[in-house]
């Protein structure tokens, strides 16, 4: 009886938070105001106003844009489609005019040192043009949390962002994930390190719904999509595969093969303990001169048991065939 | 499902959405007021946007044509090491070819063309190919090849080996364990156990009818190669390099219409796995009980997924946020049963039906509602259901023991899950220098055909982010999870042992707490550290994973020294420590076993760029990746002595330097070297014929130091 209604307060719980959350935005005056965010003027001459002063010569790094994306002309959603420079580091006319002898020059509102604007601001700058459909779960998600900007991982000036480079982007993710970046160099891993796999091939670093945020709608989804022949259905399932891939592997490293979390037997052992071999402790004396074991040594479980993700075979109940 | 079960789920289900209809339907209404919107208010109060005919944009230099660059070169390889080659594709020693090119044109009306490539000469390479007119269309054509390399020294007695018929020797004498084998040693032959992923992709989008978008991505990836599988018959085995021969089709398609301030989007998801084998056909090299001397191990079967999902987004309000998604899936298997036994002396059993006919229903359900409340507090709440609903039949099916005898029947238990989720979370600035957040998270999982139907767990999480001064920033992070389930142990298998608890699903508590910081040292330097420790108990188990520790630090370091160098450090030192309990035989001699692996890493490097004279850009890395692992076990309430350490040590070195010969053309030295000590008793002590009842493959652990030496000029094209 208590449980039941332990089971019921437990599940109306949510409900009643979610309720009181609701009355809570509703009974709020009209959200945030917008954080002290200037608009100055904006120049008279666009780009080539900026230009007057970061010159190709001593501006040799920014000139890349114009052969970037973001340097179409004939793309209206392109900055130099539009509104040039001022696209996105927002109206320039303060910074770009008259400054007194002794004051200090006004800064641009964004991506500039000392930008006026926000983060977020700066970020929906971005986002008002990048309206691609994997920025949905942004809000809310760990990243917006961690107030990274757009402009902390991509390079809007670079002819080819490096984002879209598997090597560039795995050093800028591991730049601030540095366990992962260890994680990596283990002896049984994902080729992140080698290029030949990115960090947004699992991951959708710009929001998603899953806790680690998974590119796809859960972490076995996302294995199969490489990992196609695990997906099954099959005549005999093993459970836990069918639930979980992370119940027995690490999927950025580890020191077993397989990136499994630990080795036969005794990974086996955390759910197995029929009567007979599949309980017996293995000790040293099973790698001893005089037994080499089977059960222990080699594939260990698995060299009966080959099939861990699950059989199709008619007699595979057991998983060896 | 059971029924009761299905009713508190869908109570839990309405009692989740109907807030959220709320808030839905109560945004809506308030969408139409006046606009309180604050992008809305910031619309109104920008600057009026110039008129930019004017803004001819003289200075801007624009480039049209082709940029870009190719190059091409070679290397040597000192050794031969499947460890070393694997992802990299150097499967030989000696010489290889270093192609690659990065190449653009585009031209003033928008069209462009663009083209990557790496590797090109190895058999792990990349190239990508896109073209169309931004702002209008895209097409894209990418190529892939990943390849795999576990060990090359592998030796197997079997003919046909990495097909799907393996045959022993026609001078083969069986014996009744593998040292009894007389033709063991002349029959070895190498083979390669490895594989290489090879993926074309084609792909077009369409962004010229705004605000409607739509795309489709052709994925077909193939998969060659061997791979190692257990082949037994009654407690001996044989390893065998069985035959990976797959293609995987997927197709991603997507319909979206996009606005400011809401968007949505229609996608359909389909993969097709086909294996062109059904199975592995083996001989047994033992002596047989019964007659069984041939086996056959089923590969994966054919399978095809289609989903369909529907996602958006809505920013109701200027400070709220509905962001939601839905999925439906269906997973399908129908491939032709393999015969019950191939021993023609045992009587086939007969099928209850001639496939799986299976079926597997998938349902996902993500709702997430974001509202900043006030300039300093935000507030979260998410509600997530997932749903595996394998409809596959179930039957009774006679089981032939590895080819050997016949047992009961068994009944295929097609097991589904039901996850439901909700998290609540609030963000709160208490000063420039202070930021909080907690959050609440409570899930719920009910499976099928487990002694476990109905877990729930909680989880409280609270974080600190401080900035005491503005060069150290600080971040406090604490959690508790505790985990309870309706446990029968009724259910488990009448021989496992009754106090088994199964760790996925086992009663747990949780705890973990982190603490890292970062620090701006002098001349520009950043300085990092971290601790995290998560400690797990299973208090309710007796037999199974009892604890386990999961214990971790490291630093890092990087910066600019002067205006051409960039360094960075880090140390990373991890121990993963693991508690299992055992009895032999349910009621034997009770046993405990520790599992600690003990990580470290340790890397730096030095990037130099604008070198003096016609020397352009210089790197060097170093990275030590060490792995103990320890394996002990306490039995009859004594301690064995403990295991040998599993170790893997690895050291990397990694040097180039580019030099420039006269316009245009650059040349690259590179260096790579890597050294391999690792020493694992699980396949170290293990030779073809040493283990009794296994004929093994005998892997080896990699000892050995390879080098790389390459030269590469590289052609820039403006």
């Amino acid at each position: 009886m208590l449980k039941t209604r332990l089971i019921q307060l437990q599940s109306s719980l949510p409900g009643l938070a979610s309720v009181l959350f609701a009355a809570v935005c509703f009974s709020l005056p009209g959200g945030v105001a917008a954080q002290d965010d200037a608009m100055p003027d904006y120049t008279r001459g666009g780009a080539d106003d900026c230009l007057r002063c970061h010159t190709a010569e001593d501006y040799e790094h920014l000139m890349p844009i114009f052969d970037s994306p973001h340097g179409v002309r004939t793309d209206s959603r392109s900055p130099f489609g539009n509104l040039q420079c001022e696209a996105c580091h927002g109206p320039g006319g303060d910074h770009a005019g008259r400054v007194r002898r002794g004051q200090e020059r006004p800064p641009m509102p964004a991506f500039g040192p000392n930008a006026l604007w926000s983060k977020d601001k700066q970020n929906q700058i971005c986002s008002d043009c990048h309206r691609e459909q994997d920025h949905r779960f942004w809000e809310g998600s760990q990243h917006q949390m961690a107030e990274v900007g757009c402009a902390d991982c991509h390079q809007s000036h670079a002819r080819v962002d490096p984002m879209r480079i598997a090597t560039e982007q795995n050093e800028s993710c591991m730049s601030c994930h540095v366990e992962q970046r260890a994680e990596f160099h283990r002896a049984f891993t994902h080729p992140i390190r080698f290029g030949e796999l990115s960090c947004s091939d699992c991951h959708q670093p710009h929001g998603a719904a899953t806790e680690a945020m998974l590119s796809d709608f859960n972490l076995n989804q996302n294995c199969y999509g490489c990992h196609a022949d695990k997906r099954g259905p099959f005549l005999w399932e093993h459970a836990p595969v069918a639930e979980d891939c992370s119940n027995c592997h690490r999927p950025h490293g580890s020191n077993h093969p397989g990136l499994l979390t630990r080795r036969a037997p005794l990974l086996c052992q955390q759910c197995h303990s029929r009567a007979g071999h599949p309980s017996v402790g293995l000790t040293p004396d099973d790698i001893g001169p005089n037994l080499q074991s089977a059960f222990l040594l080699s594939g260990s479980c698995t060299s009966c048991h080959s099939q861990v993700h699950g059989s199709n075979h008619p007699s595979g109940a057991t998983l060896n065939r | 499902m059971n029924a009761t079960a299905q009713q508190n789920s869908s109570k839990i289900i309405a009692s989740l959405l109907l807030p959220f209809l709320m808030v839905l339907g109560g945004g809506s209404i308030v969408a139409q007021e006046e606009a309180e919107d604050p992008v809305e208010q910031e619309t109104a109060q920008e600057t009026a946007a110039p008129d930019t005919s004017q803004w001819v944009c003289e200075s801007c230099p624009f480039n049209y044509g082709l940029v870009g660059s190719i190059y091409a070169g070679t290397g040597y390889v000192s050794d031969e090491l499947a460890e070393f080659g694997s992802f990299r594709g150097l499967d030989d020693d000696g010489f290889f070819a270093d192609l690659g090119l990065d190449l653009q044109w585009r031209a003033e009306n928008g069209n462009y063309f663009r083209a990557r490539g790496e590797r090109l000469g190895l058999d792990s390479r990349d190239l990508f190919i896109e073209g169309g007119r931004q702002g209008t269309y895209k097409l894209w054509l990418g190529y892939d090849e990943i390849a795999f390399y576990r060990d090359f020294q592998t030796r197997t007695i079997f003919q046909g080996a990495g097909t799907a018929d393996q045959r022993l020797p026609a001078d083969w004498i069986r014996g009744g364990s593998s040292p009894d084998l007389p033709r063991l040693d002349d029959n070895l032959s190498r083979i390669r156990l490895g594989h290489d992923r090879e993926s074309l992709t084609l792909g077009f989008s369409v962004q010229k009818h705004q605000p409607w978008r739509y795309g489709v991505e052709v994925e077909r990836t193939t998969r060659d190669g061997t791979r190692q599988r257990g082949a037994s018959f009654i407690f001996h085995a044989a390893e065998i390099a069985a035959p990976i021969d797959e293609e995987t089709i997927q197709v991603n398609a997507s319909l979206g219409y996009v606005q400011r301030k809401w968007e949505v989007q229609l996608g359909y998801d389909l993969s097709l796995f086909d294996n062109r084998n059904r199975a592995v056909r083996f001989e047994n090299p033992f002596l047989g009980i019964n007659g069984a001397d041939v086996g056959e191990l089923a590969l994966p079967p054919d399978n095809r997924f289609h989903q369909v999902s529907l996602s958006g987004s809505w920013r109701a309000r200027g400070w709220l946020t509905l962001i939601g998604q839905v999925a439906f899936g269906r997973a399908e298997q129908d491939e032709r049963f393999l015969a019950p036994t191939l021993n023609p002396n045992i009587f086939n059993p007969g099928l209850p039906r001639a496939d799986l006919d299976g079926e597997v229903d998938t349902r996902i359900i993500n709702l997430r509602a974001v509202a900043t409340l006030t300039r300093k507090l935000r507030g979260t709440i998410q509600f997530d259901y997932d749903e595996r609903d394998n409809q596959t039949p179930r039957d009774s099916f006679v089981q032939v023991v590895a080819d050997t005898f016949v047992i009961d029947p068994r009944i295929n238990n097609p097991f589904s899950y039901e996850r439901i989720g909700f998290n609540a979370s609030l963000d709160y600035r208490l000063s420039s220098m202070i930021r909080l957040d907690a959050s609440f998270r409570y899930r719920e999982t009910e499976r099928t055909f487990q002694e476990v139907e109905d877990t729930d767990t909680t989880i409280w999480r609270a974080r600190a982010r401080t900035r005491p001064t503005d060069k150290l920033g600080v971040i406090l992070e604490v959690s508790r999870e505790d985990r309870n389930n309706d446990l029968d142990p009724t259910v488990l298998d009448q021989l496992e042992n009754p106090q088994l608890r199964r760790f996925h699903f086992a009663e747990k508590q949780r705890d973990f707490i982190r603490v890292s910081a970062d620090y701006q040292l002098p001349a520009g330097f950043v300085a990092g550290a971290y601790y995290e420790l998560a400690d797990e108990e299973f208090n309710d188990t007796r037999i199974g994973l009892s604890d386990a520790r999961d214990e971790r630090y490291g630093v890092n370091l990087s910066g600019q020294l002067g205006s051409r160098a960039v360094v960075h450090a880090f140390f990373d030192r991890e121990s993963l420590e693991a508690d299992i309990l055992g009895a032999d035989n349910v009621t034997g001699t009770p046993w405990q076993a520790r599992q600690d692996d003990i990580f470290r890493t340790f890397g730096v490097g030095l990037q130099f760029t604008n070198l003096p004279g016609k020397w352009l850009d210089a790197r060097l890395d170093f990275t030590q990746s060490r792995a103990d692992g320890e394996l002990s076990i306490v039995k009859r309430g004594a301690s064995m002595p403990d295991f040998p350490d599993l170790e893997t040590d690895r050291y990397t070195l990694e040097a180039s330097v580019d030099r420039q010969l006269k316009q245009n053309w650059n040349l690259r030295l590179g260096w790579l070297m890597e050294k391999f000590s690792d020493s694992d008793f699980f396949r170290d002590v293990v030779d073809p014929g040493n283990v009794p009842l296994l004929l093994s493959l005998a892997q080896r652990s990699p000892n050995e130091t390879v080098h790389v030496v390459s030269a590469r000029l590289r052609y820039q094209f403006r």
